[in-house]
């Protein structure tokens, strides 16, 4: 079995304390996890000292005839595994049925998601207030592929993955028909752009710093801001965050200097998302903030779109799921109106990460899925390798780890391709649970 | 061939020369040959100089072009367009007017119609496009204004061009010019990418550089339609990878706004009003003689008793109402089966202008073409005041230029009714 989080020892303890004390009595105790394979490790520890009852109940009417009818006889602790989303018939019987849980003699021990615990607090007050103890565990810490959208400084709208390798053969076309240095440059822009989105950075470092070497030949700024911009993104995406910060500061300096209010907001979103994987959270929030109230000041929508999503990711990493859900709400509004497929897959892939941090696993998988499929139609790798790593770690919080691994794997196939830093962790996540598989065949 | 059929020789009896006084541009060849009259060395065409910067650039510029309205824009564009090589360019010269609806005009349609225009231009010159760059720009057309492939087959077997087809669907549908403006609110950077990938397939496929004309964009219906258009979305104006020519509404060019954004454009051109009188009154003896000469031209100058000329010109000082007035006066002596047009049927033909300007024109026009009158200048003094533009833009008030001067005067036309104004003052 999966030791329980180090950060969880000390409330799991207290749990353990009040069950002992709430011995022979009546008692309702609340505990939050974010997962069913979590619960299931807290639920074992319980066993080890007390004899559990385990009741699974997912409707209002079998939680009140399970509250009157089941039979206590040697049991110690009823333990109530409720579902992740609370259907209405069971918030009314929990609110209504409170003292039943006080009227079986024995503690009882309810588990919720988050997700579930927010619903109860709103909408079944008297069992919130009703209950004795309430604790809340932290679980494993995931390592959510959360999405941020870096912005190409020289955006175009395609439909799919064909409609972008139809771009590169015209701009592979013009590059080579092209007399004019200045059309030359706009072919490469548009090439690096497309194997950006194709998930190639080496190729897209190599065409952009051709069209770099360009626009500083023929003295064309505004192409020099979008070539340093875009290796910046290239450089984000591989991880090499102090470089891509370096272009980013180059490609702001030129995009103030002309006056492209587009470039200046975009290129302060990218900067963000680079301080953002450093860790300096509160530094991306406000580059963010800015690049927002530029984006609406010259009515930019994709602007606008991709500044909320990246101040949803910063509210995940800060640990406010709820917040993130609002926001990636309003970017995806955004992305549907403008039909940006891929921020529209990166938005359904945050909701799911937020939603997995509330617990709410299924609803996560099925958004995943969503994202994997667009992704994987518009030809974007790392979309659909985040997608992947996202939905293997929560098949495990369901507690299915075959299908975890699956998925890993085929998201590590992906990561290897595309060179992503991300690779050495679902590499080490596999190794983990393909180890403890291997245990517990044995 | 003219749109008005062949061009007669010179008018030999009045309803010849009814048929030979018209104000539209001339565009062809043998049109140009019978009545295209060379402009005095003072208010000289711009075009040499135009088609010298084609020709010696190598950076696609872009221009602007102006002048009041039936000055000879138009005429002096078709010689544009005749004098350039065609070994070299394939000119795309057309009209906002003829393919999109000038009272519902809006950037984003103007750019649909410069795309179609030079994938049609084109496709007829024997271009053969890269098979992923026309089915890009078809697929990107299709979904923006949302055409069926059933629309396109049932008008394609009309003998309609695919181009021709989409345009008409612009121009005529309210609704399919929501959804296009709808789509390019977002995607408008896209299009001018299509626009100038077809530029450059085109100039290769057919070894030539592509040159646009776009005329008359002057005479957009709507002030505010065309300040959005050239002063809002003037970036975009620049970005087609093209020689671009612009008609320009002289009206906006008494904007404060005008001197910034004409320094993005590689060169603006005028075409004068000729004046027949100077800022002191004085007969302008060569413009005068230019007058004659159009009328000369199209008329057996026989055919006109002795005065009628001087008081058709005198009277209009602009080339589009004079040639108007004269083919009124030819009719009214026709009918009057008469063989010479008399100046009587002239001033009739006048009488019958005044009286219509009389009616419409609103007291504040009044008193600002009075103003204009005694000033000799047409500046509004607030900003916001659209008096002067729609005055300038009706050619009721007409600036002049000649030798370093500059003034601005009351449509020669409406003068005695300006004097009947200030007695009634």
């Amino acid at each position: 079995m999966d030791p329980i989080s180090i950060e969880d020892q000390d409330e799991v303890d207290l749990l353990l304390m009040e069950i002992e004390i709430s011995q022979g009595r009546g008692n309702l105790v609340i505990c939050t996890v974010k997962s069913p394979s979590y619960r299931e490790r807290i639920v074992q520890l319980l066993g080890e000292r007390f004899a559990l009852k385990l009741l699974s109940v997912e409707e209002g009417d079998l939680l009140i005839a399970a509250l009157r009818w089941t039979d206590i006889e040697g049991v110690d602790v009823l333990i109530w595994e409720l579902p992740e989303r609370l259907d209405t018939s069971l918030i009314d019987a929990l609110n209504n049925f409170r003292e039943l849980f006080y009227d079986r003699g024995i503690p009882s021990l309810v588990f919720l998601t988050p997700s579930a615990l927010d619903v109860v607090i709103r909408e079944a007050p008297d069992f919130w207030r009703y209950r004795g103890g309430f604790h809340e565990l932290q679980g494993d810490e995931g390592d959510w592929a959360i999405q941020p959208v870096d912005t190409i400084a020289t955006p175009f709208s395609f439909k799919d993955k064909d409609d972008l390798l139809r771009r590169k053969r015209i701009n592979s076309y013009l590059l080579e028909a092209s007399k004019d240095r200045k059309n030359d440059l706009m072919a490469l822009i548009d090439l690096g752009s497309i194997h950006y989105l194709l998930s190639d950075y080496a190729r897209s470092i190599s065409l952009f710093e051709q069209a770099l070497s360009i626009s500083r030949e023929i003295k064309d700024r505004r192409a020099e801001g979008a070539a340093l911009g875009n290796l910046g993104a290239d450089c984000t995406a591989l991880g090499e965050m102090q470089k891509a910060i370096e272009y980013h500061e180059q490609a702001l300096a030129i995009a103030r200097e002309i006056e492209d209010r587009r470039a200046e907001g975009a290129t302060l979103g990218n900067l963000g998302t680079a301080r953002a994987a450093l860790g300096d959270i509160r530094g991306a929030v406000e580059l963010y903030e800015e690049a927002l109230a530029i984006a609406r000041e010259i009515k930019d929508r994709r602007g606008e779109g991709a500044a909320l999503g990246n101040l949803g990711t910063t509210r995940v990493a800060l640990g406010d799921p709820r917040r993130a859900l609002e926001i990636f709400e309003q970017a995806l509004a955004i992305a549907r109106e403008i039909k940006d497929r891929r921020s529209i897959g990166a938005m359904l892939a945050n909701t799911g990460a937020a939603y997995a941090a509330l617990g709410e696993h299924r609803r996560a998988v099925a958004l995943f899925e969503q994202a994997q499929a667009i992704a994987r139609e518009i030809g974007d790798r790392r979309g659909e390798a985040n997608a992947l790593w996202n939905m293997s770690q929560s098949f495990d919080a369901l507690g299915d780890r075959p299908k975890a691994i699956d998925s890993a794997e085929a998201a590590l196939a992906i990561f290897e391709a595309i060179e992503s830093p991300r690779a050495e962790t679902v590499r080490r996540a596999l190794a983990k649970w393909q180890d403890n598989e291997g245990r517990t065949h044995q | 061939m003219s749109l008005l059929g062949d061009p007669m020789p010179r008018a030999e009896n009045l309803l010849e020369a009814y048929n030979n006084l018209y104000a539209e541009p001339l565009r062809e060849g043998q049109e140009f040959r019978e009545f295209y009259v060379e402009r005095p060395s003072s208010a000289i065409s711009p075009m040499g100089e135009l088609k010298d910067r084609i020709e010696i650039s190598n950076k696609k510029e872009k221009y602007l072009f102006f002048g009041f309205k039936g000055c000879g824009k138009s005429t002096e564009l078709n010689r544009l367009e005749a004098s350039l090589d065609r070994e070299r360019f394939l000119v795309v010269n057309y009209s906002v007017k003829e393919d999109l609806n000038v009272s519902d005009f809006d950037f984003r349609d103007f750019f649909v119609s410069m795309a179609l225009k030079i994938y049609g231009a084109a496709k007829k010159g024997g271009a053969c496009l890269h098979p992923d760059i026309e089915t890009d720009f078809k697929e990107f057309l299709k979904r923006i204004t949302r055409i069926q492939e059933e629309e396109t087959t049932s008008q394609a077997s009309a003998g309609l061009s695919w181009s021709r087809i989409v345009m008409l669907k612009l121009s005529r549908e309210a609704k399919t010019r929501e959804y296009v403006r709808k789509e390019l609110d977002l995607l408008i950077s896209d299009l001018i990418q299509r626009l100038n990938w077809l530029i450059i397939d085109s100039e290769e496929a057919l070894g030539k550089q592509i040159v646009v004309i776009v005329d008359d964009l002057d005479k957009l219906a709507r002030g505010q339609q065309s300040e959005d258009f050239f002063y809002k979305n003037y970036q975009l104006l620049l970005q087609p990878n093209a020689y671009v020519i612009y008609t320009f509404p002289i009206h906006l060019a008494f904007n404060p706004i005008f001197e910034n954004v004409k320094s993005y454009f590689n060169g603006f051109f005028i075409l004068l009003q000729l004046p027949v009188k100077d800022r002191r009154g004085d007969i302008i003896s060569e413009n005068l003689q230019f007058y004659r000469e159009v009328i000369a031209r199209r008329m057996n100058i026989d055919l006109l008793e002795e005065g009628t000329l001087q008081k058709a010109i005198e009277s209009t000082g602009k080339l589009s109402e004079m040639v108007e007035v004269m083919k009124e006066a030819a009719l009214k002596a026709f009918r009057m089966e008469r063989e010479r047009i008399s100046p009587d049927d002239v001033e009739r033909s006048l009488e019958k202008l005044r009286m219509i300007y009389d009616m419409s024109l609103t007291e504040a026009h009044k008193v600002k073409l009075i103003e204009i009158h005694n000033s000799g200048e047409a500046r509004d003094k607030d900003p916001d005041s659209s008096l002067i533009r729609e005055l300038l833009f009706s050619l009721i008030a007409v600036e002049y230029r000649h030798r370093g001067e500059r003034w601005c005067v009351v449509d020669p036309l409406l003068l005695p009714l300006v004097e009947r104004w200030i007695r009634s003052q």
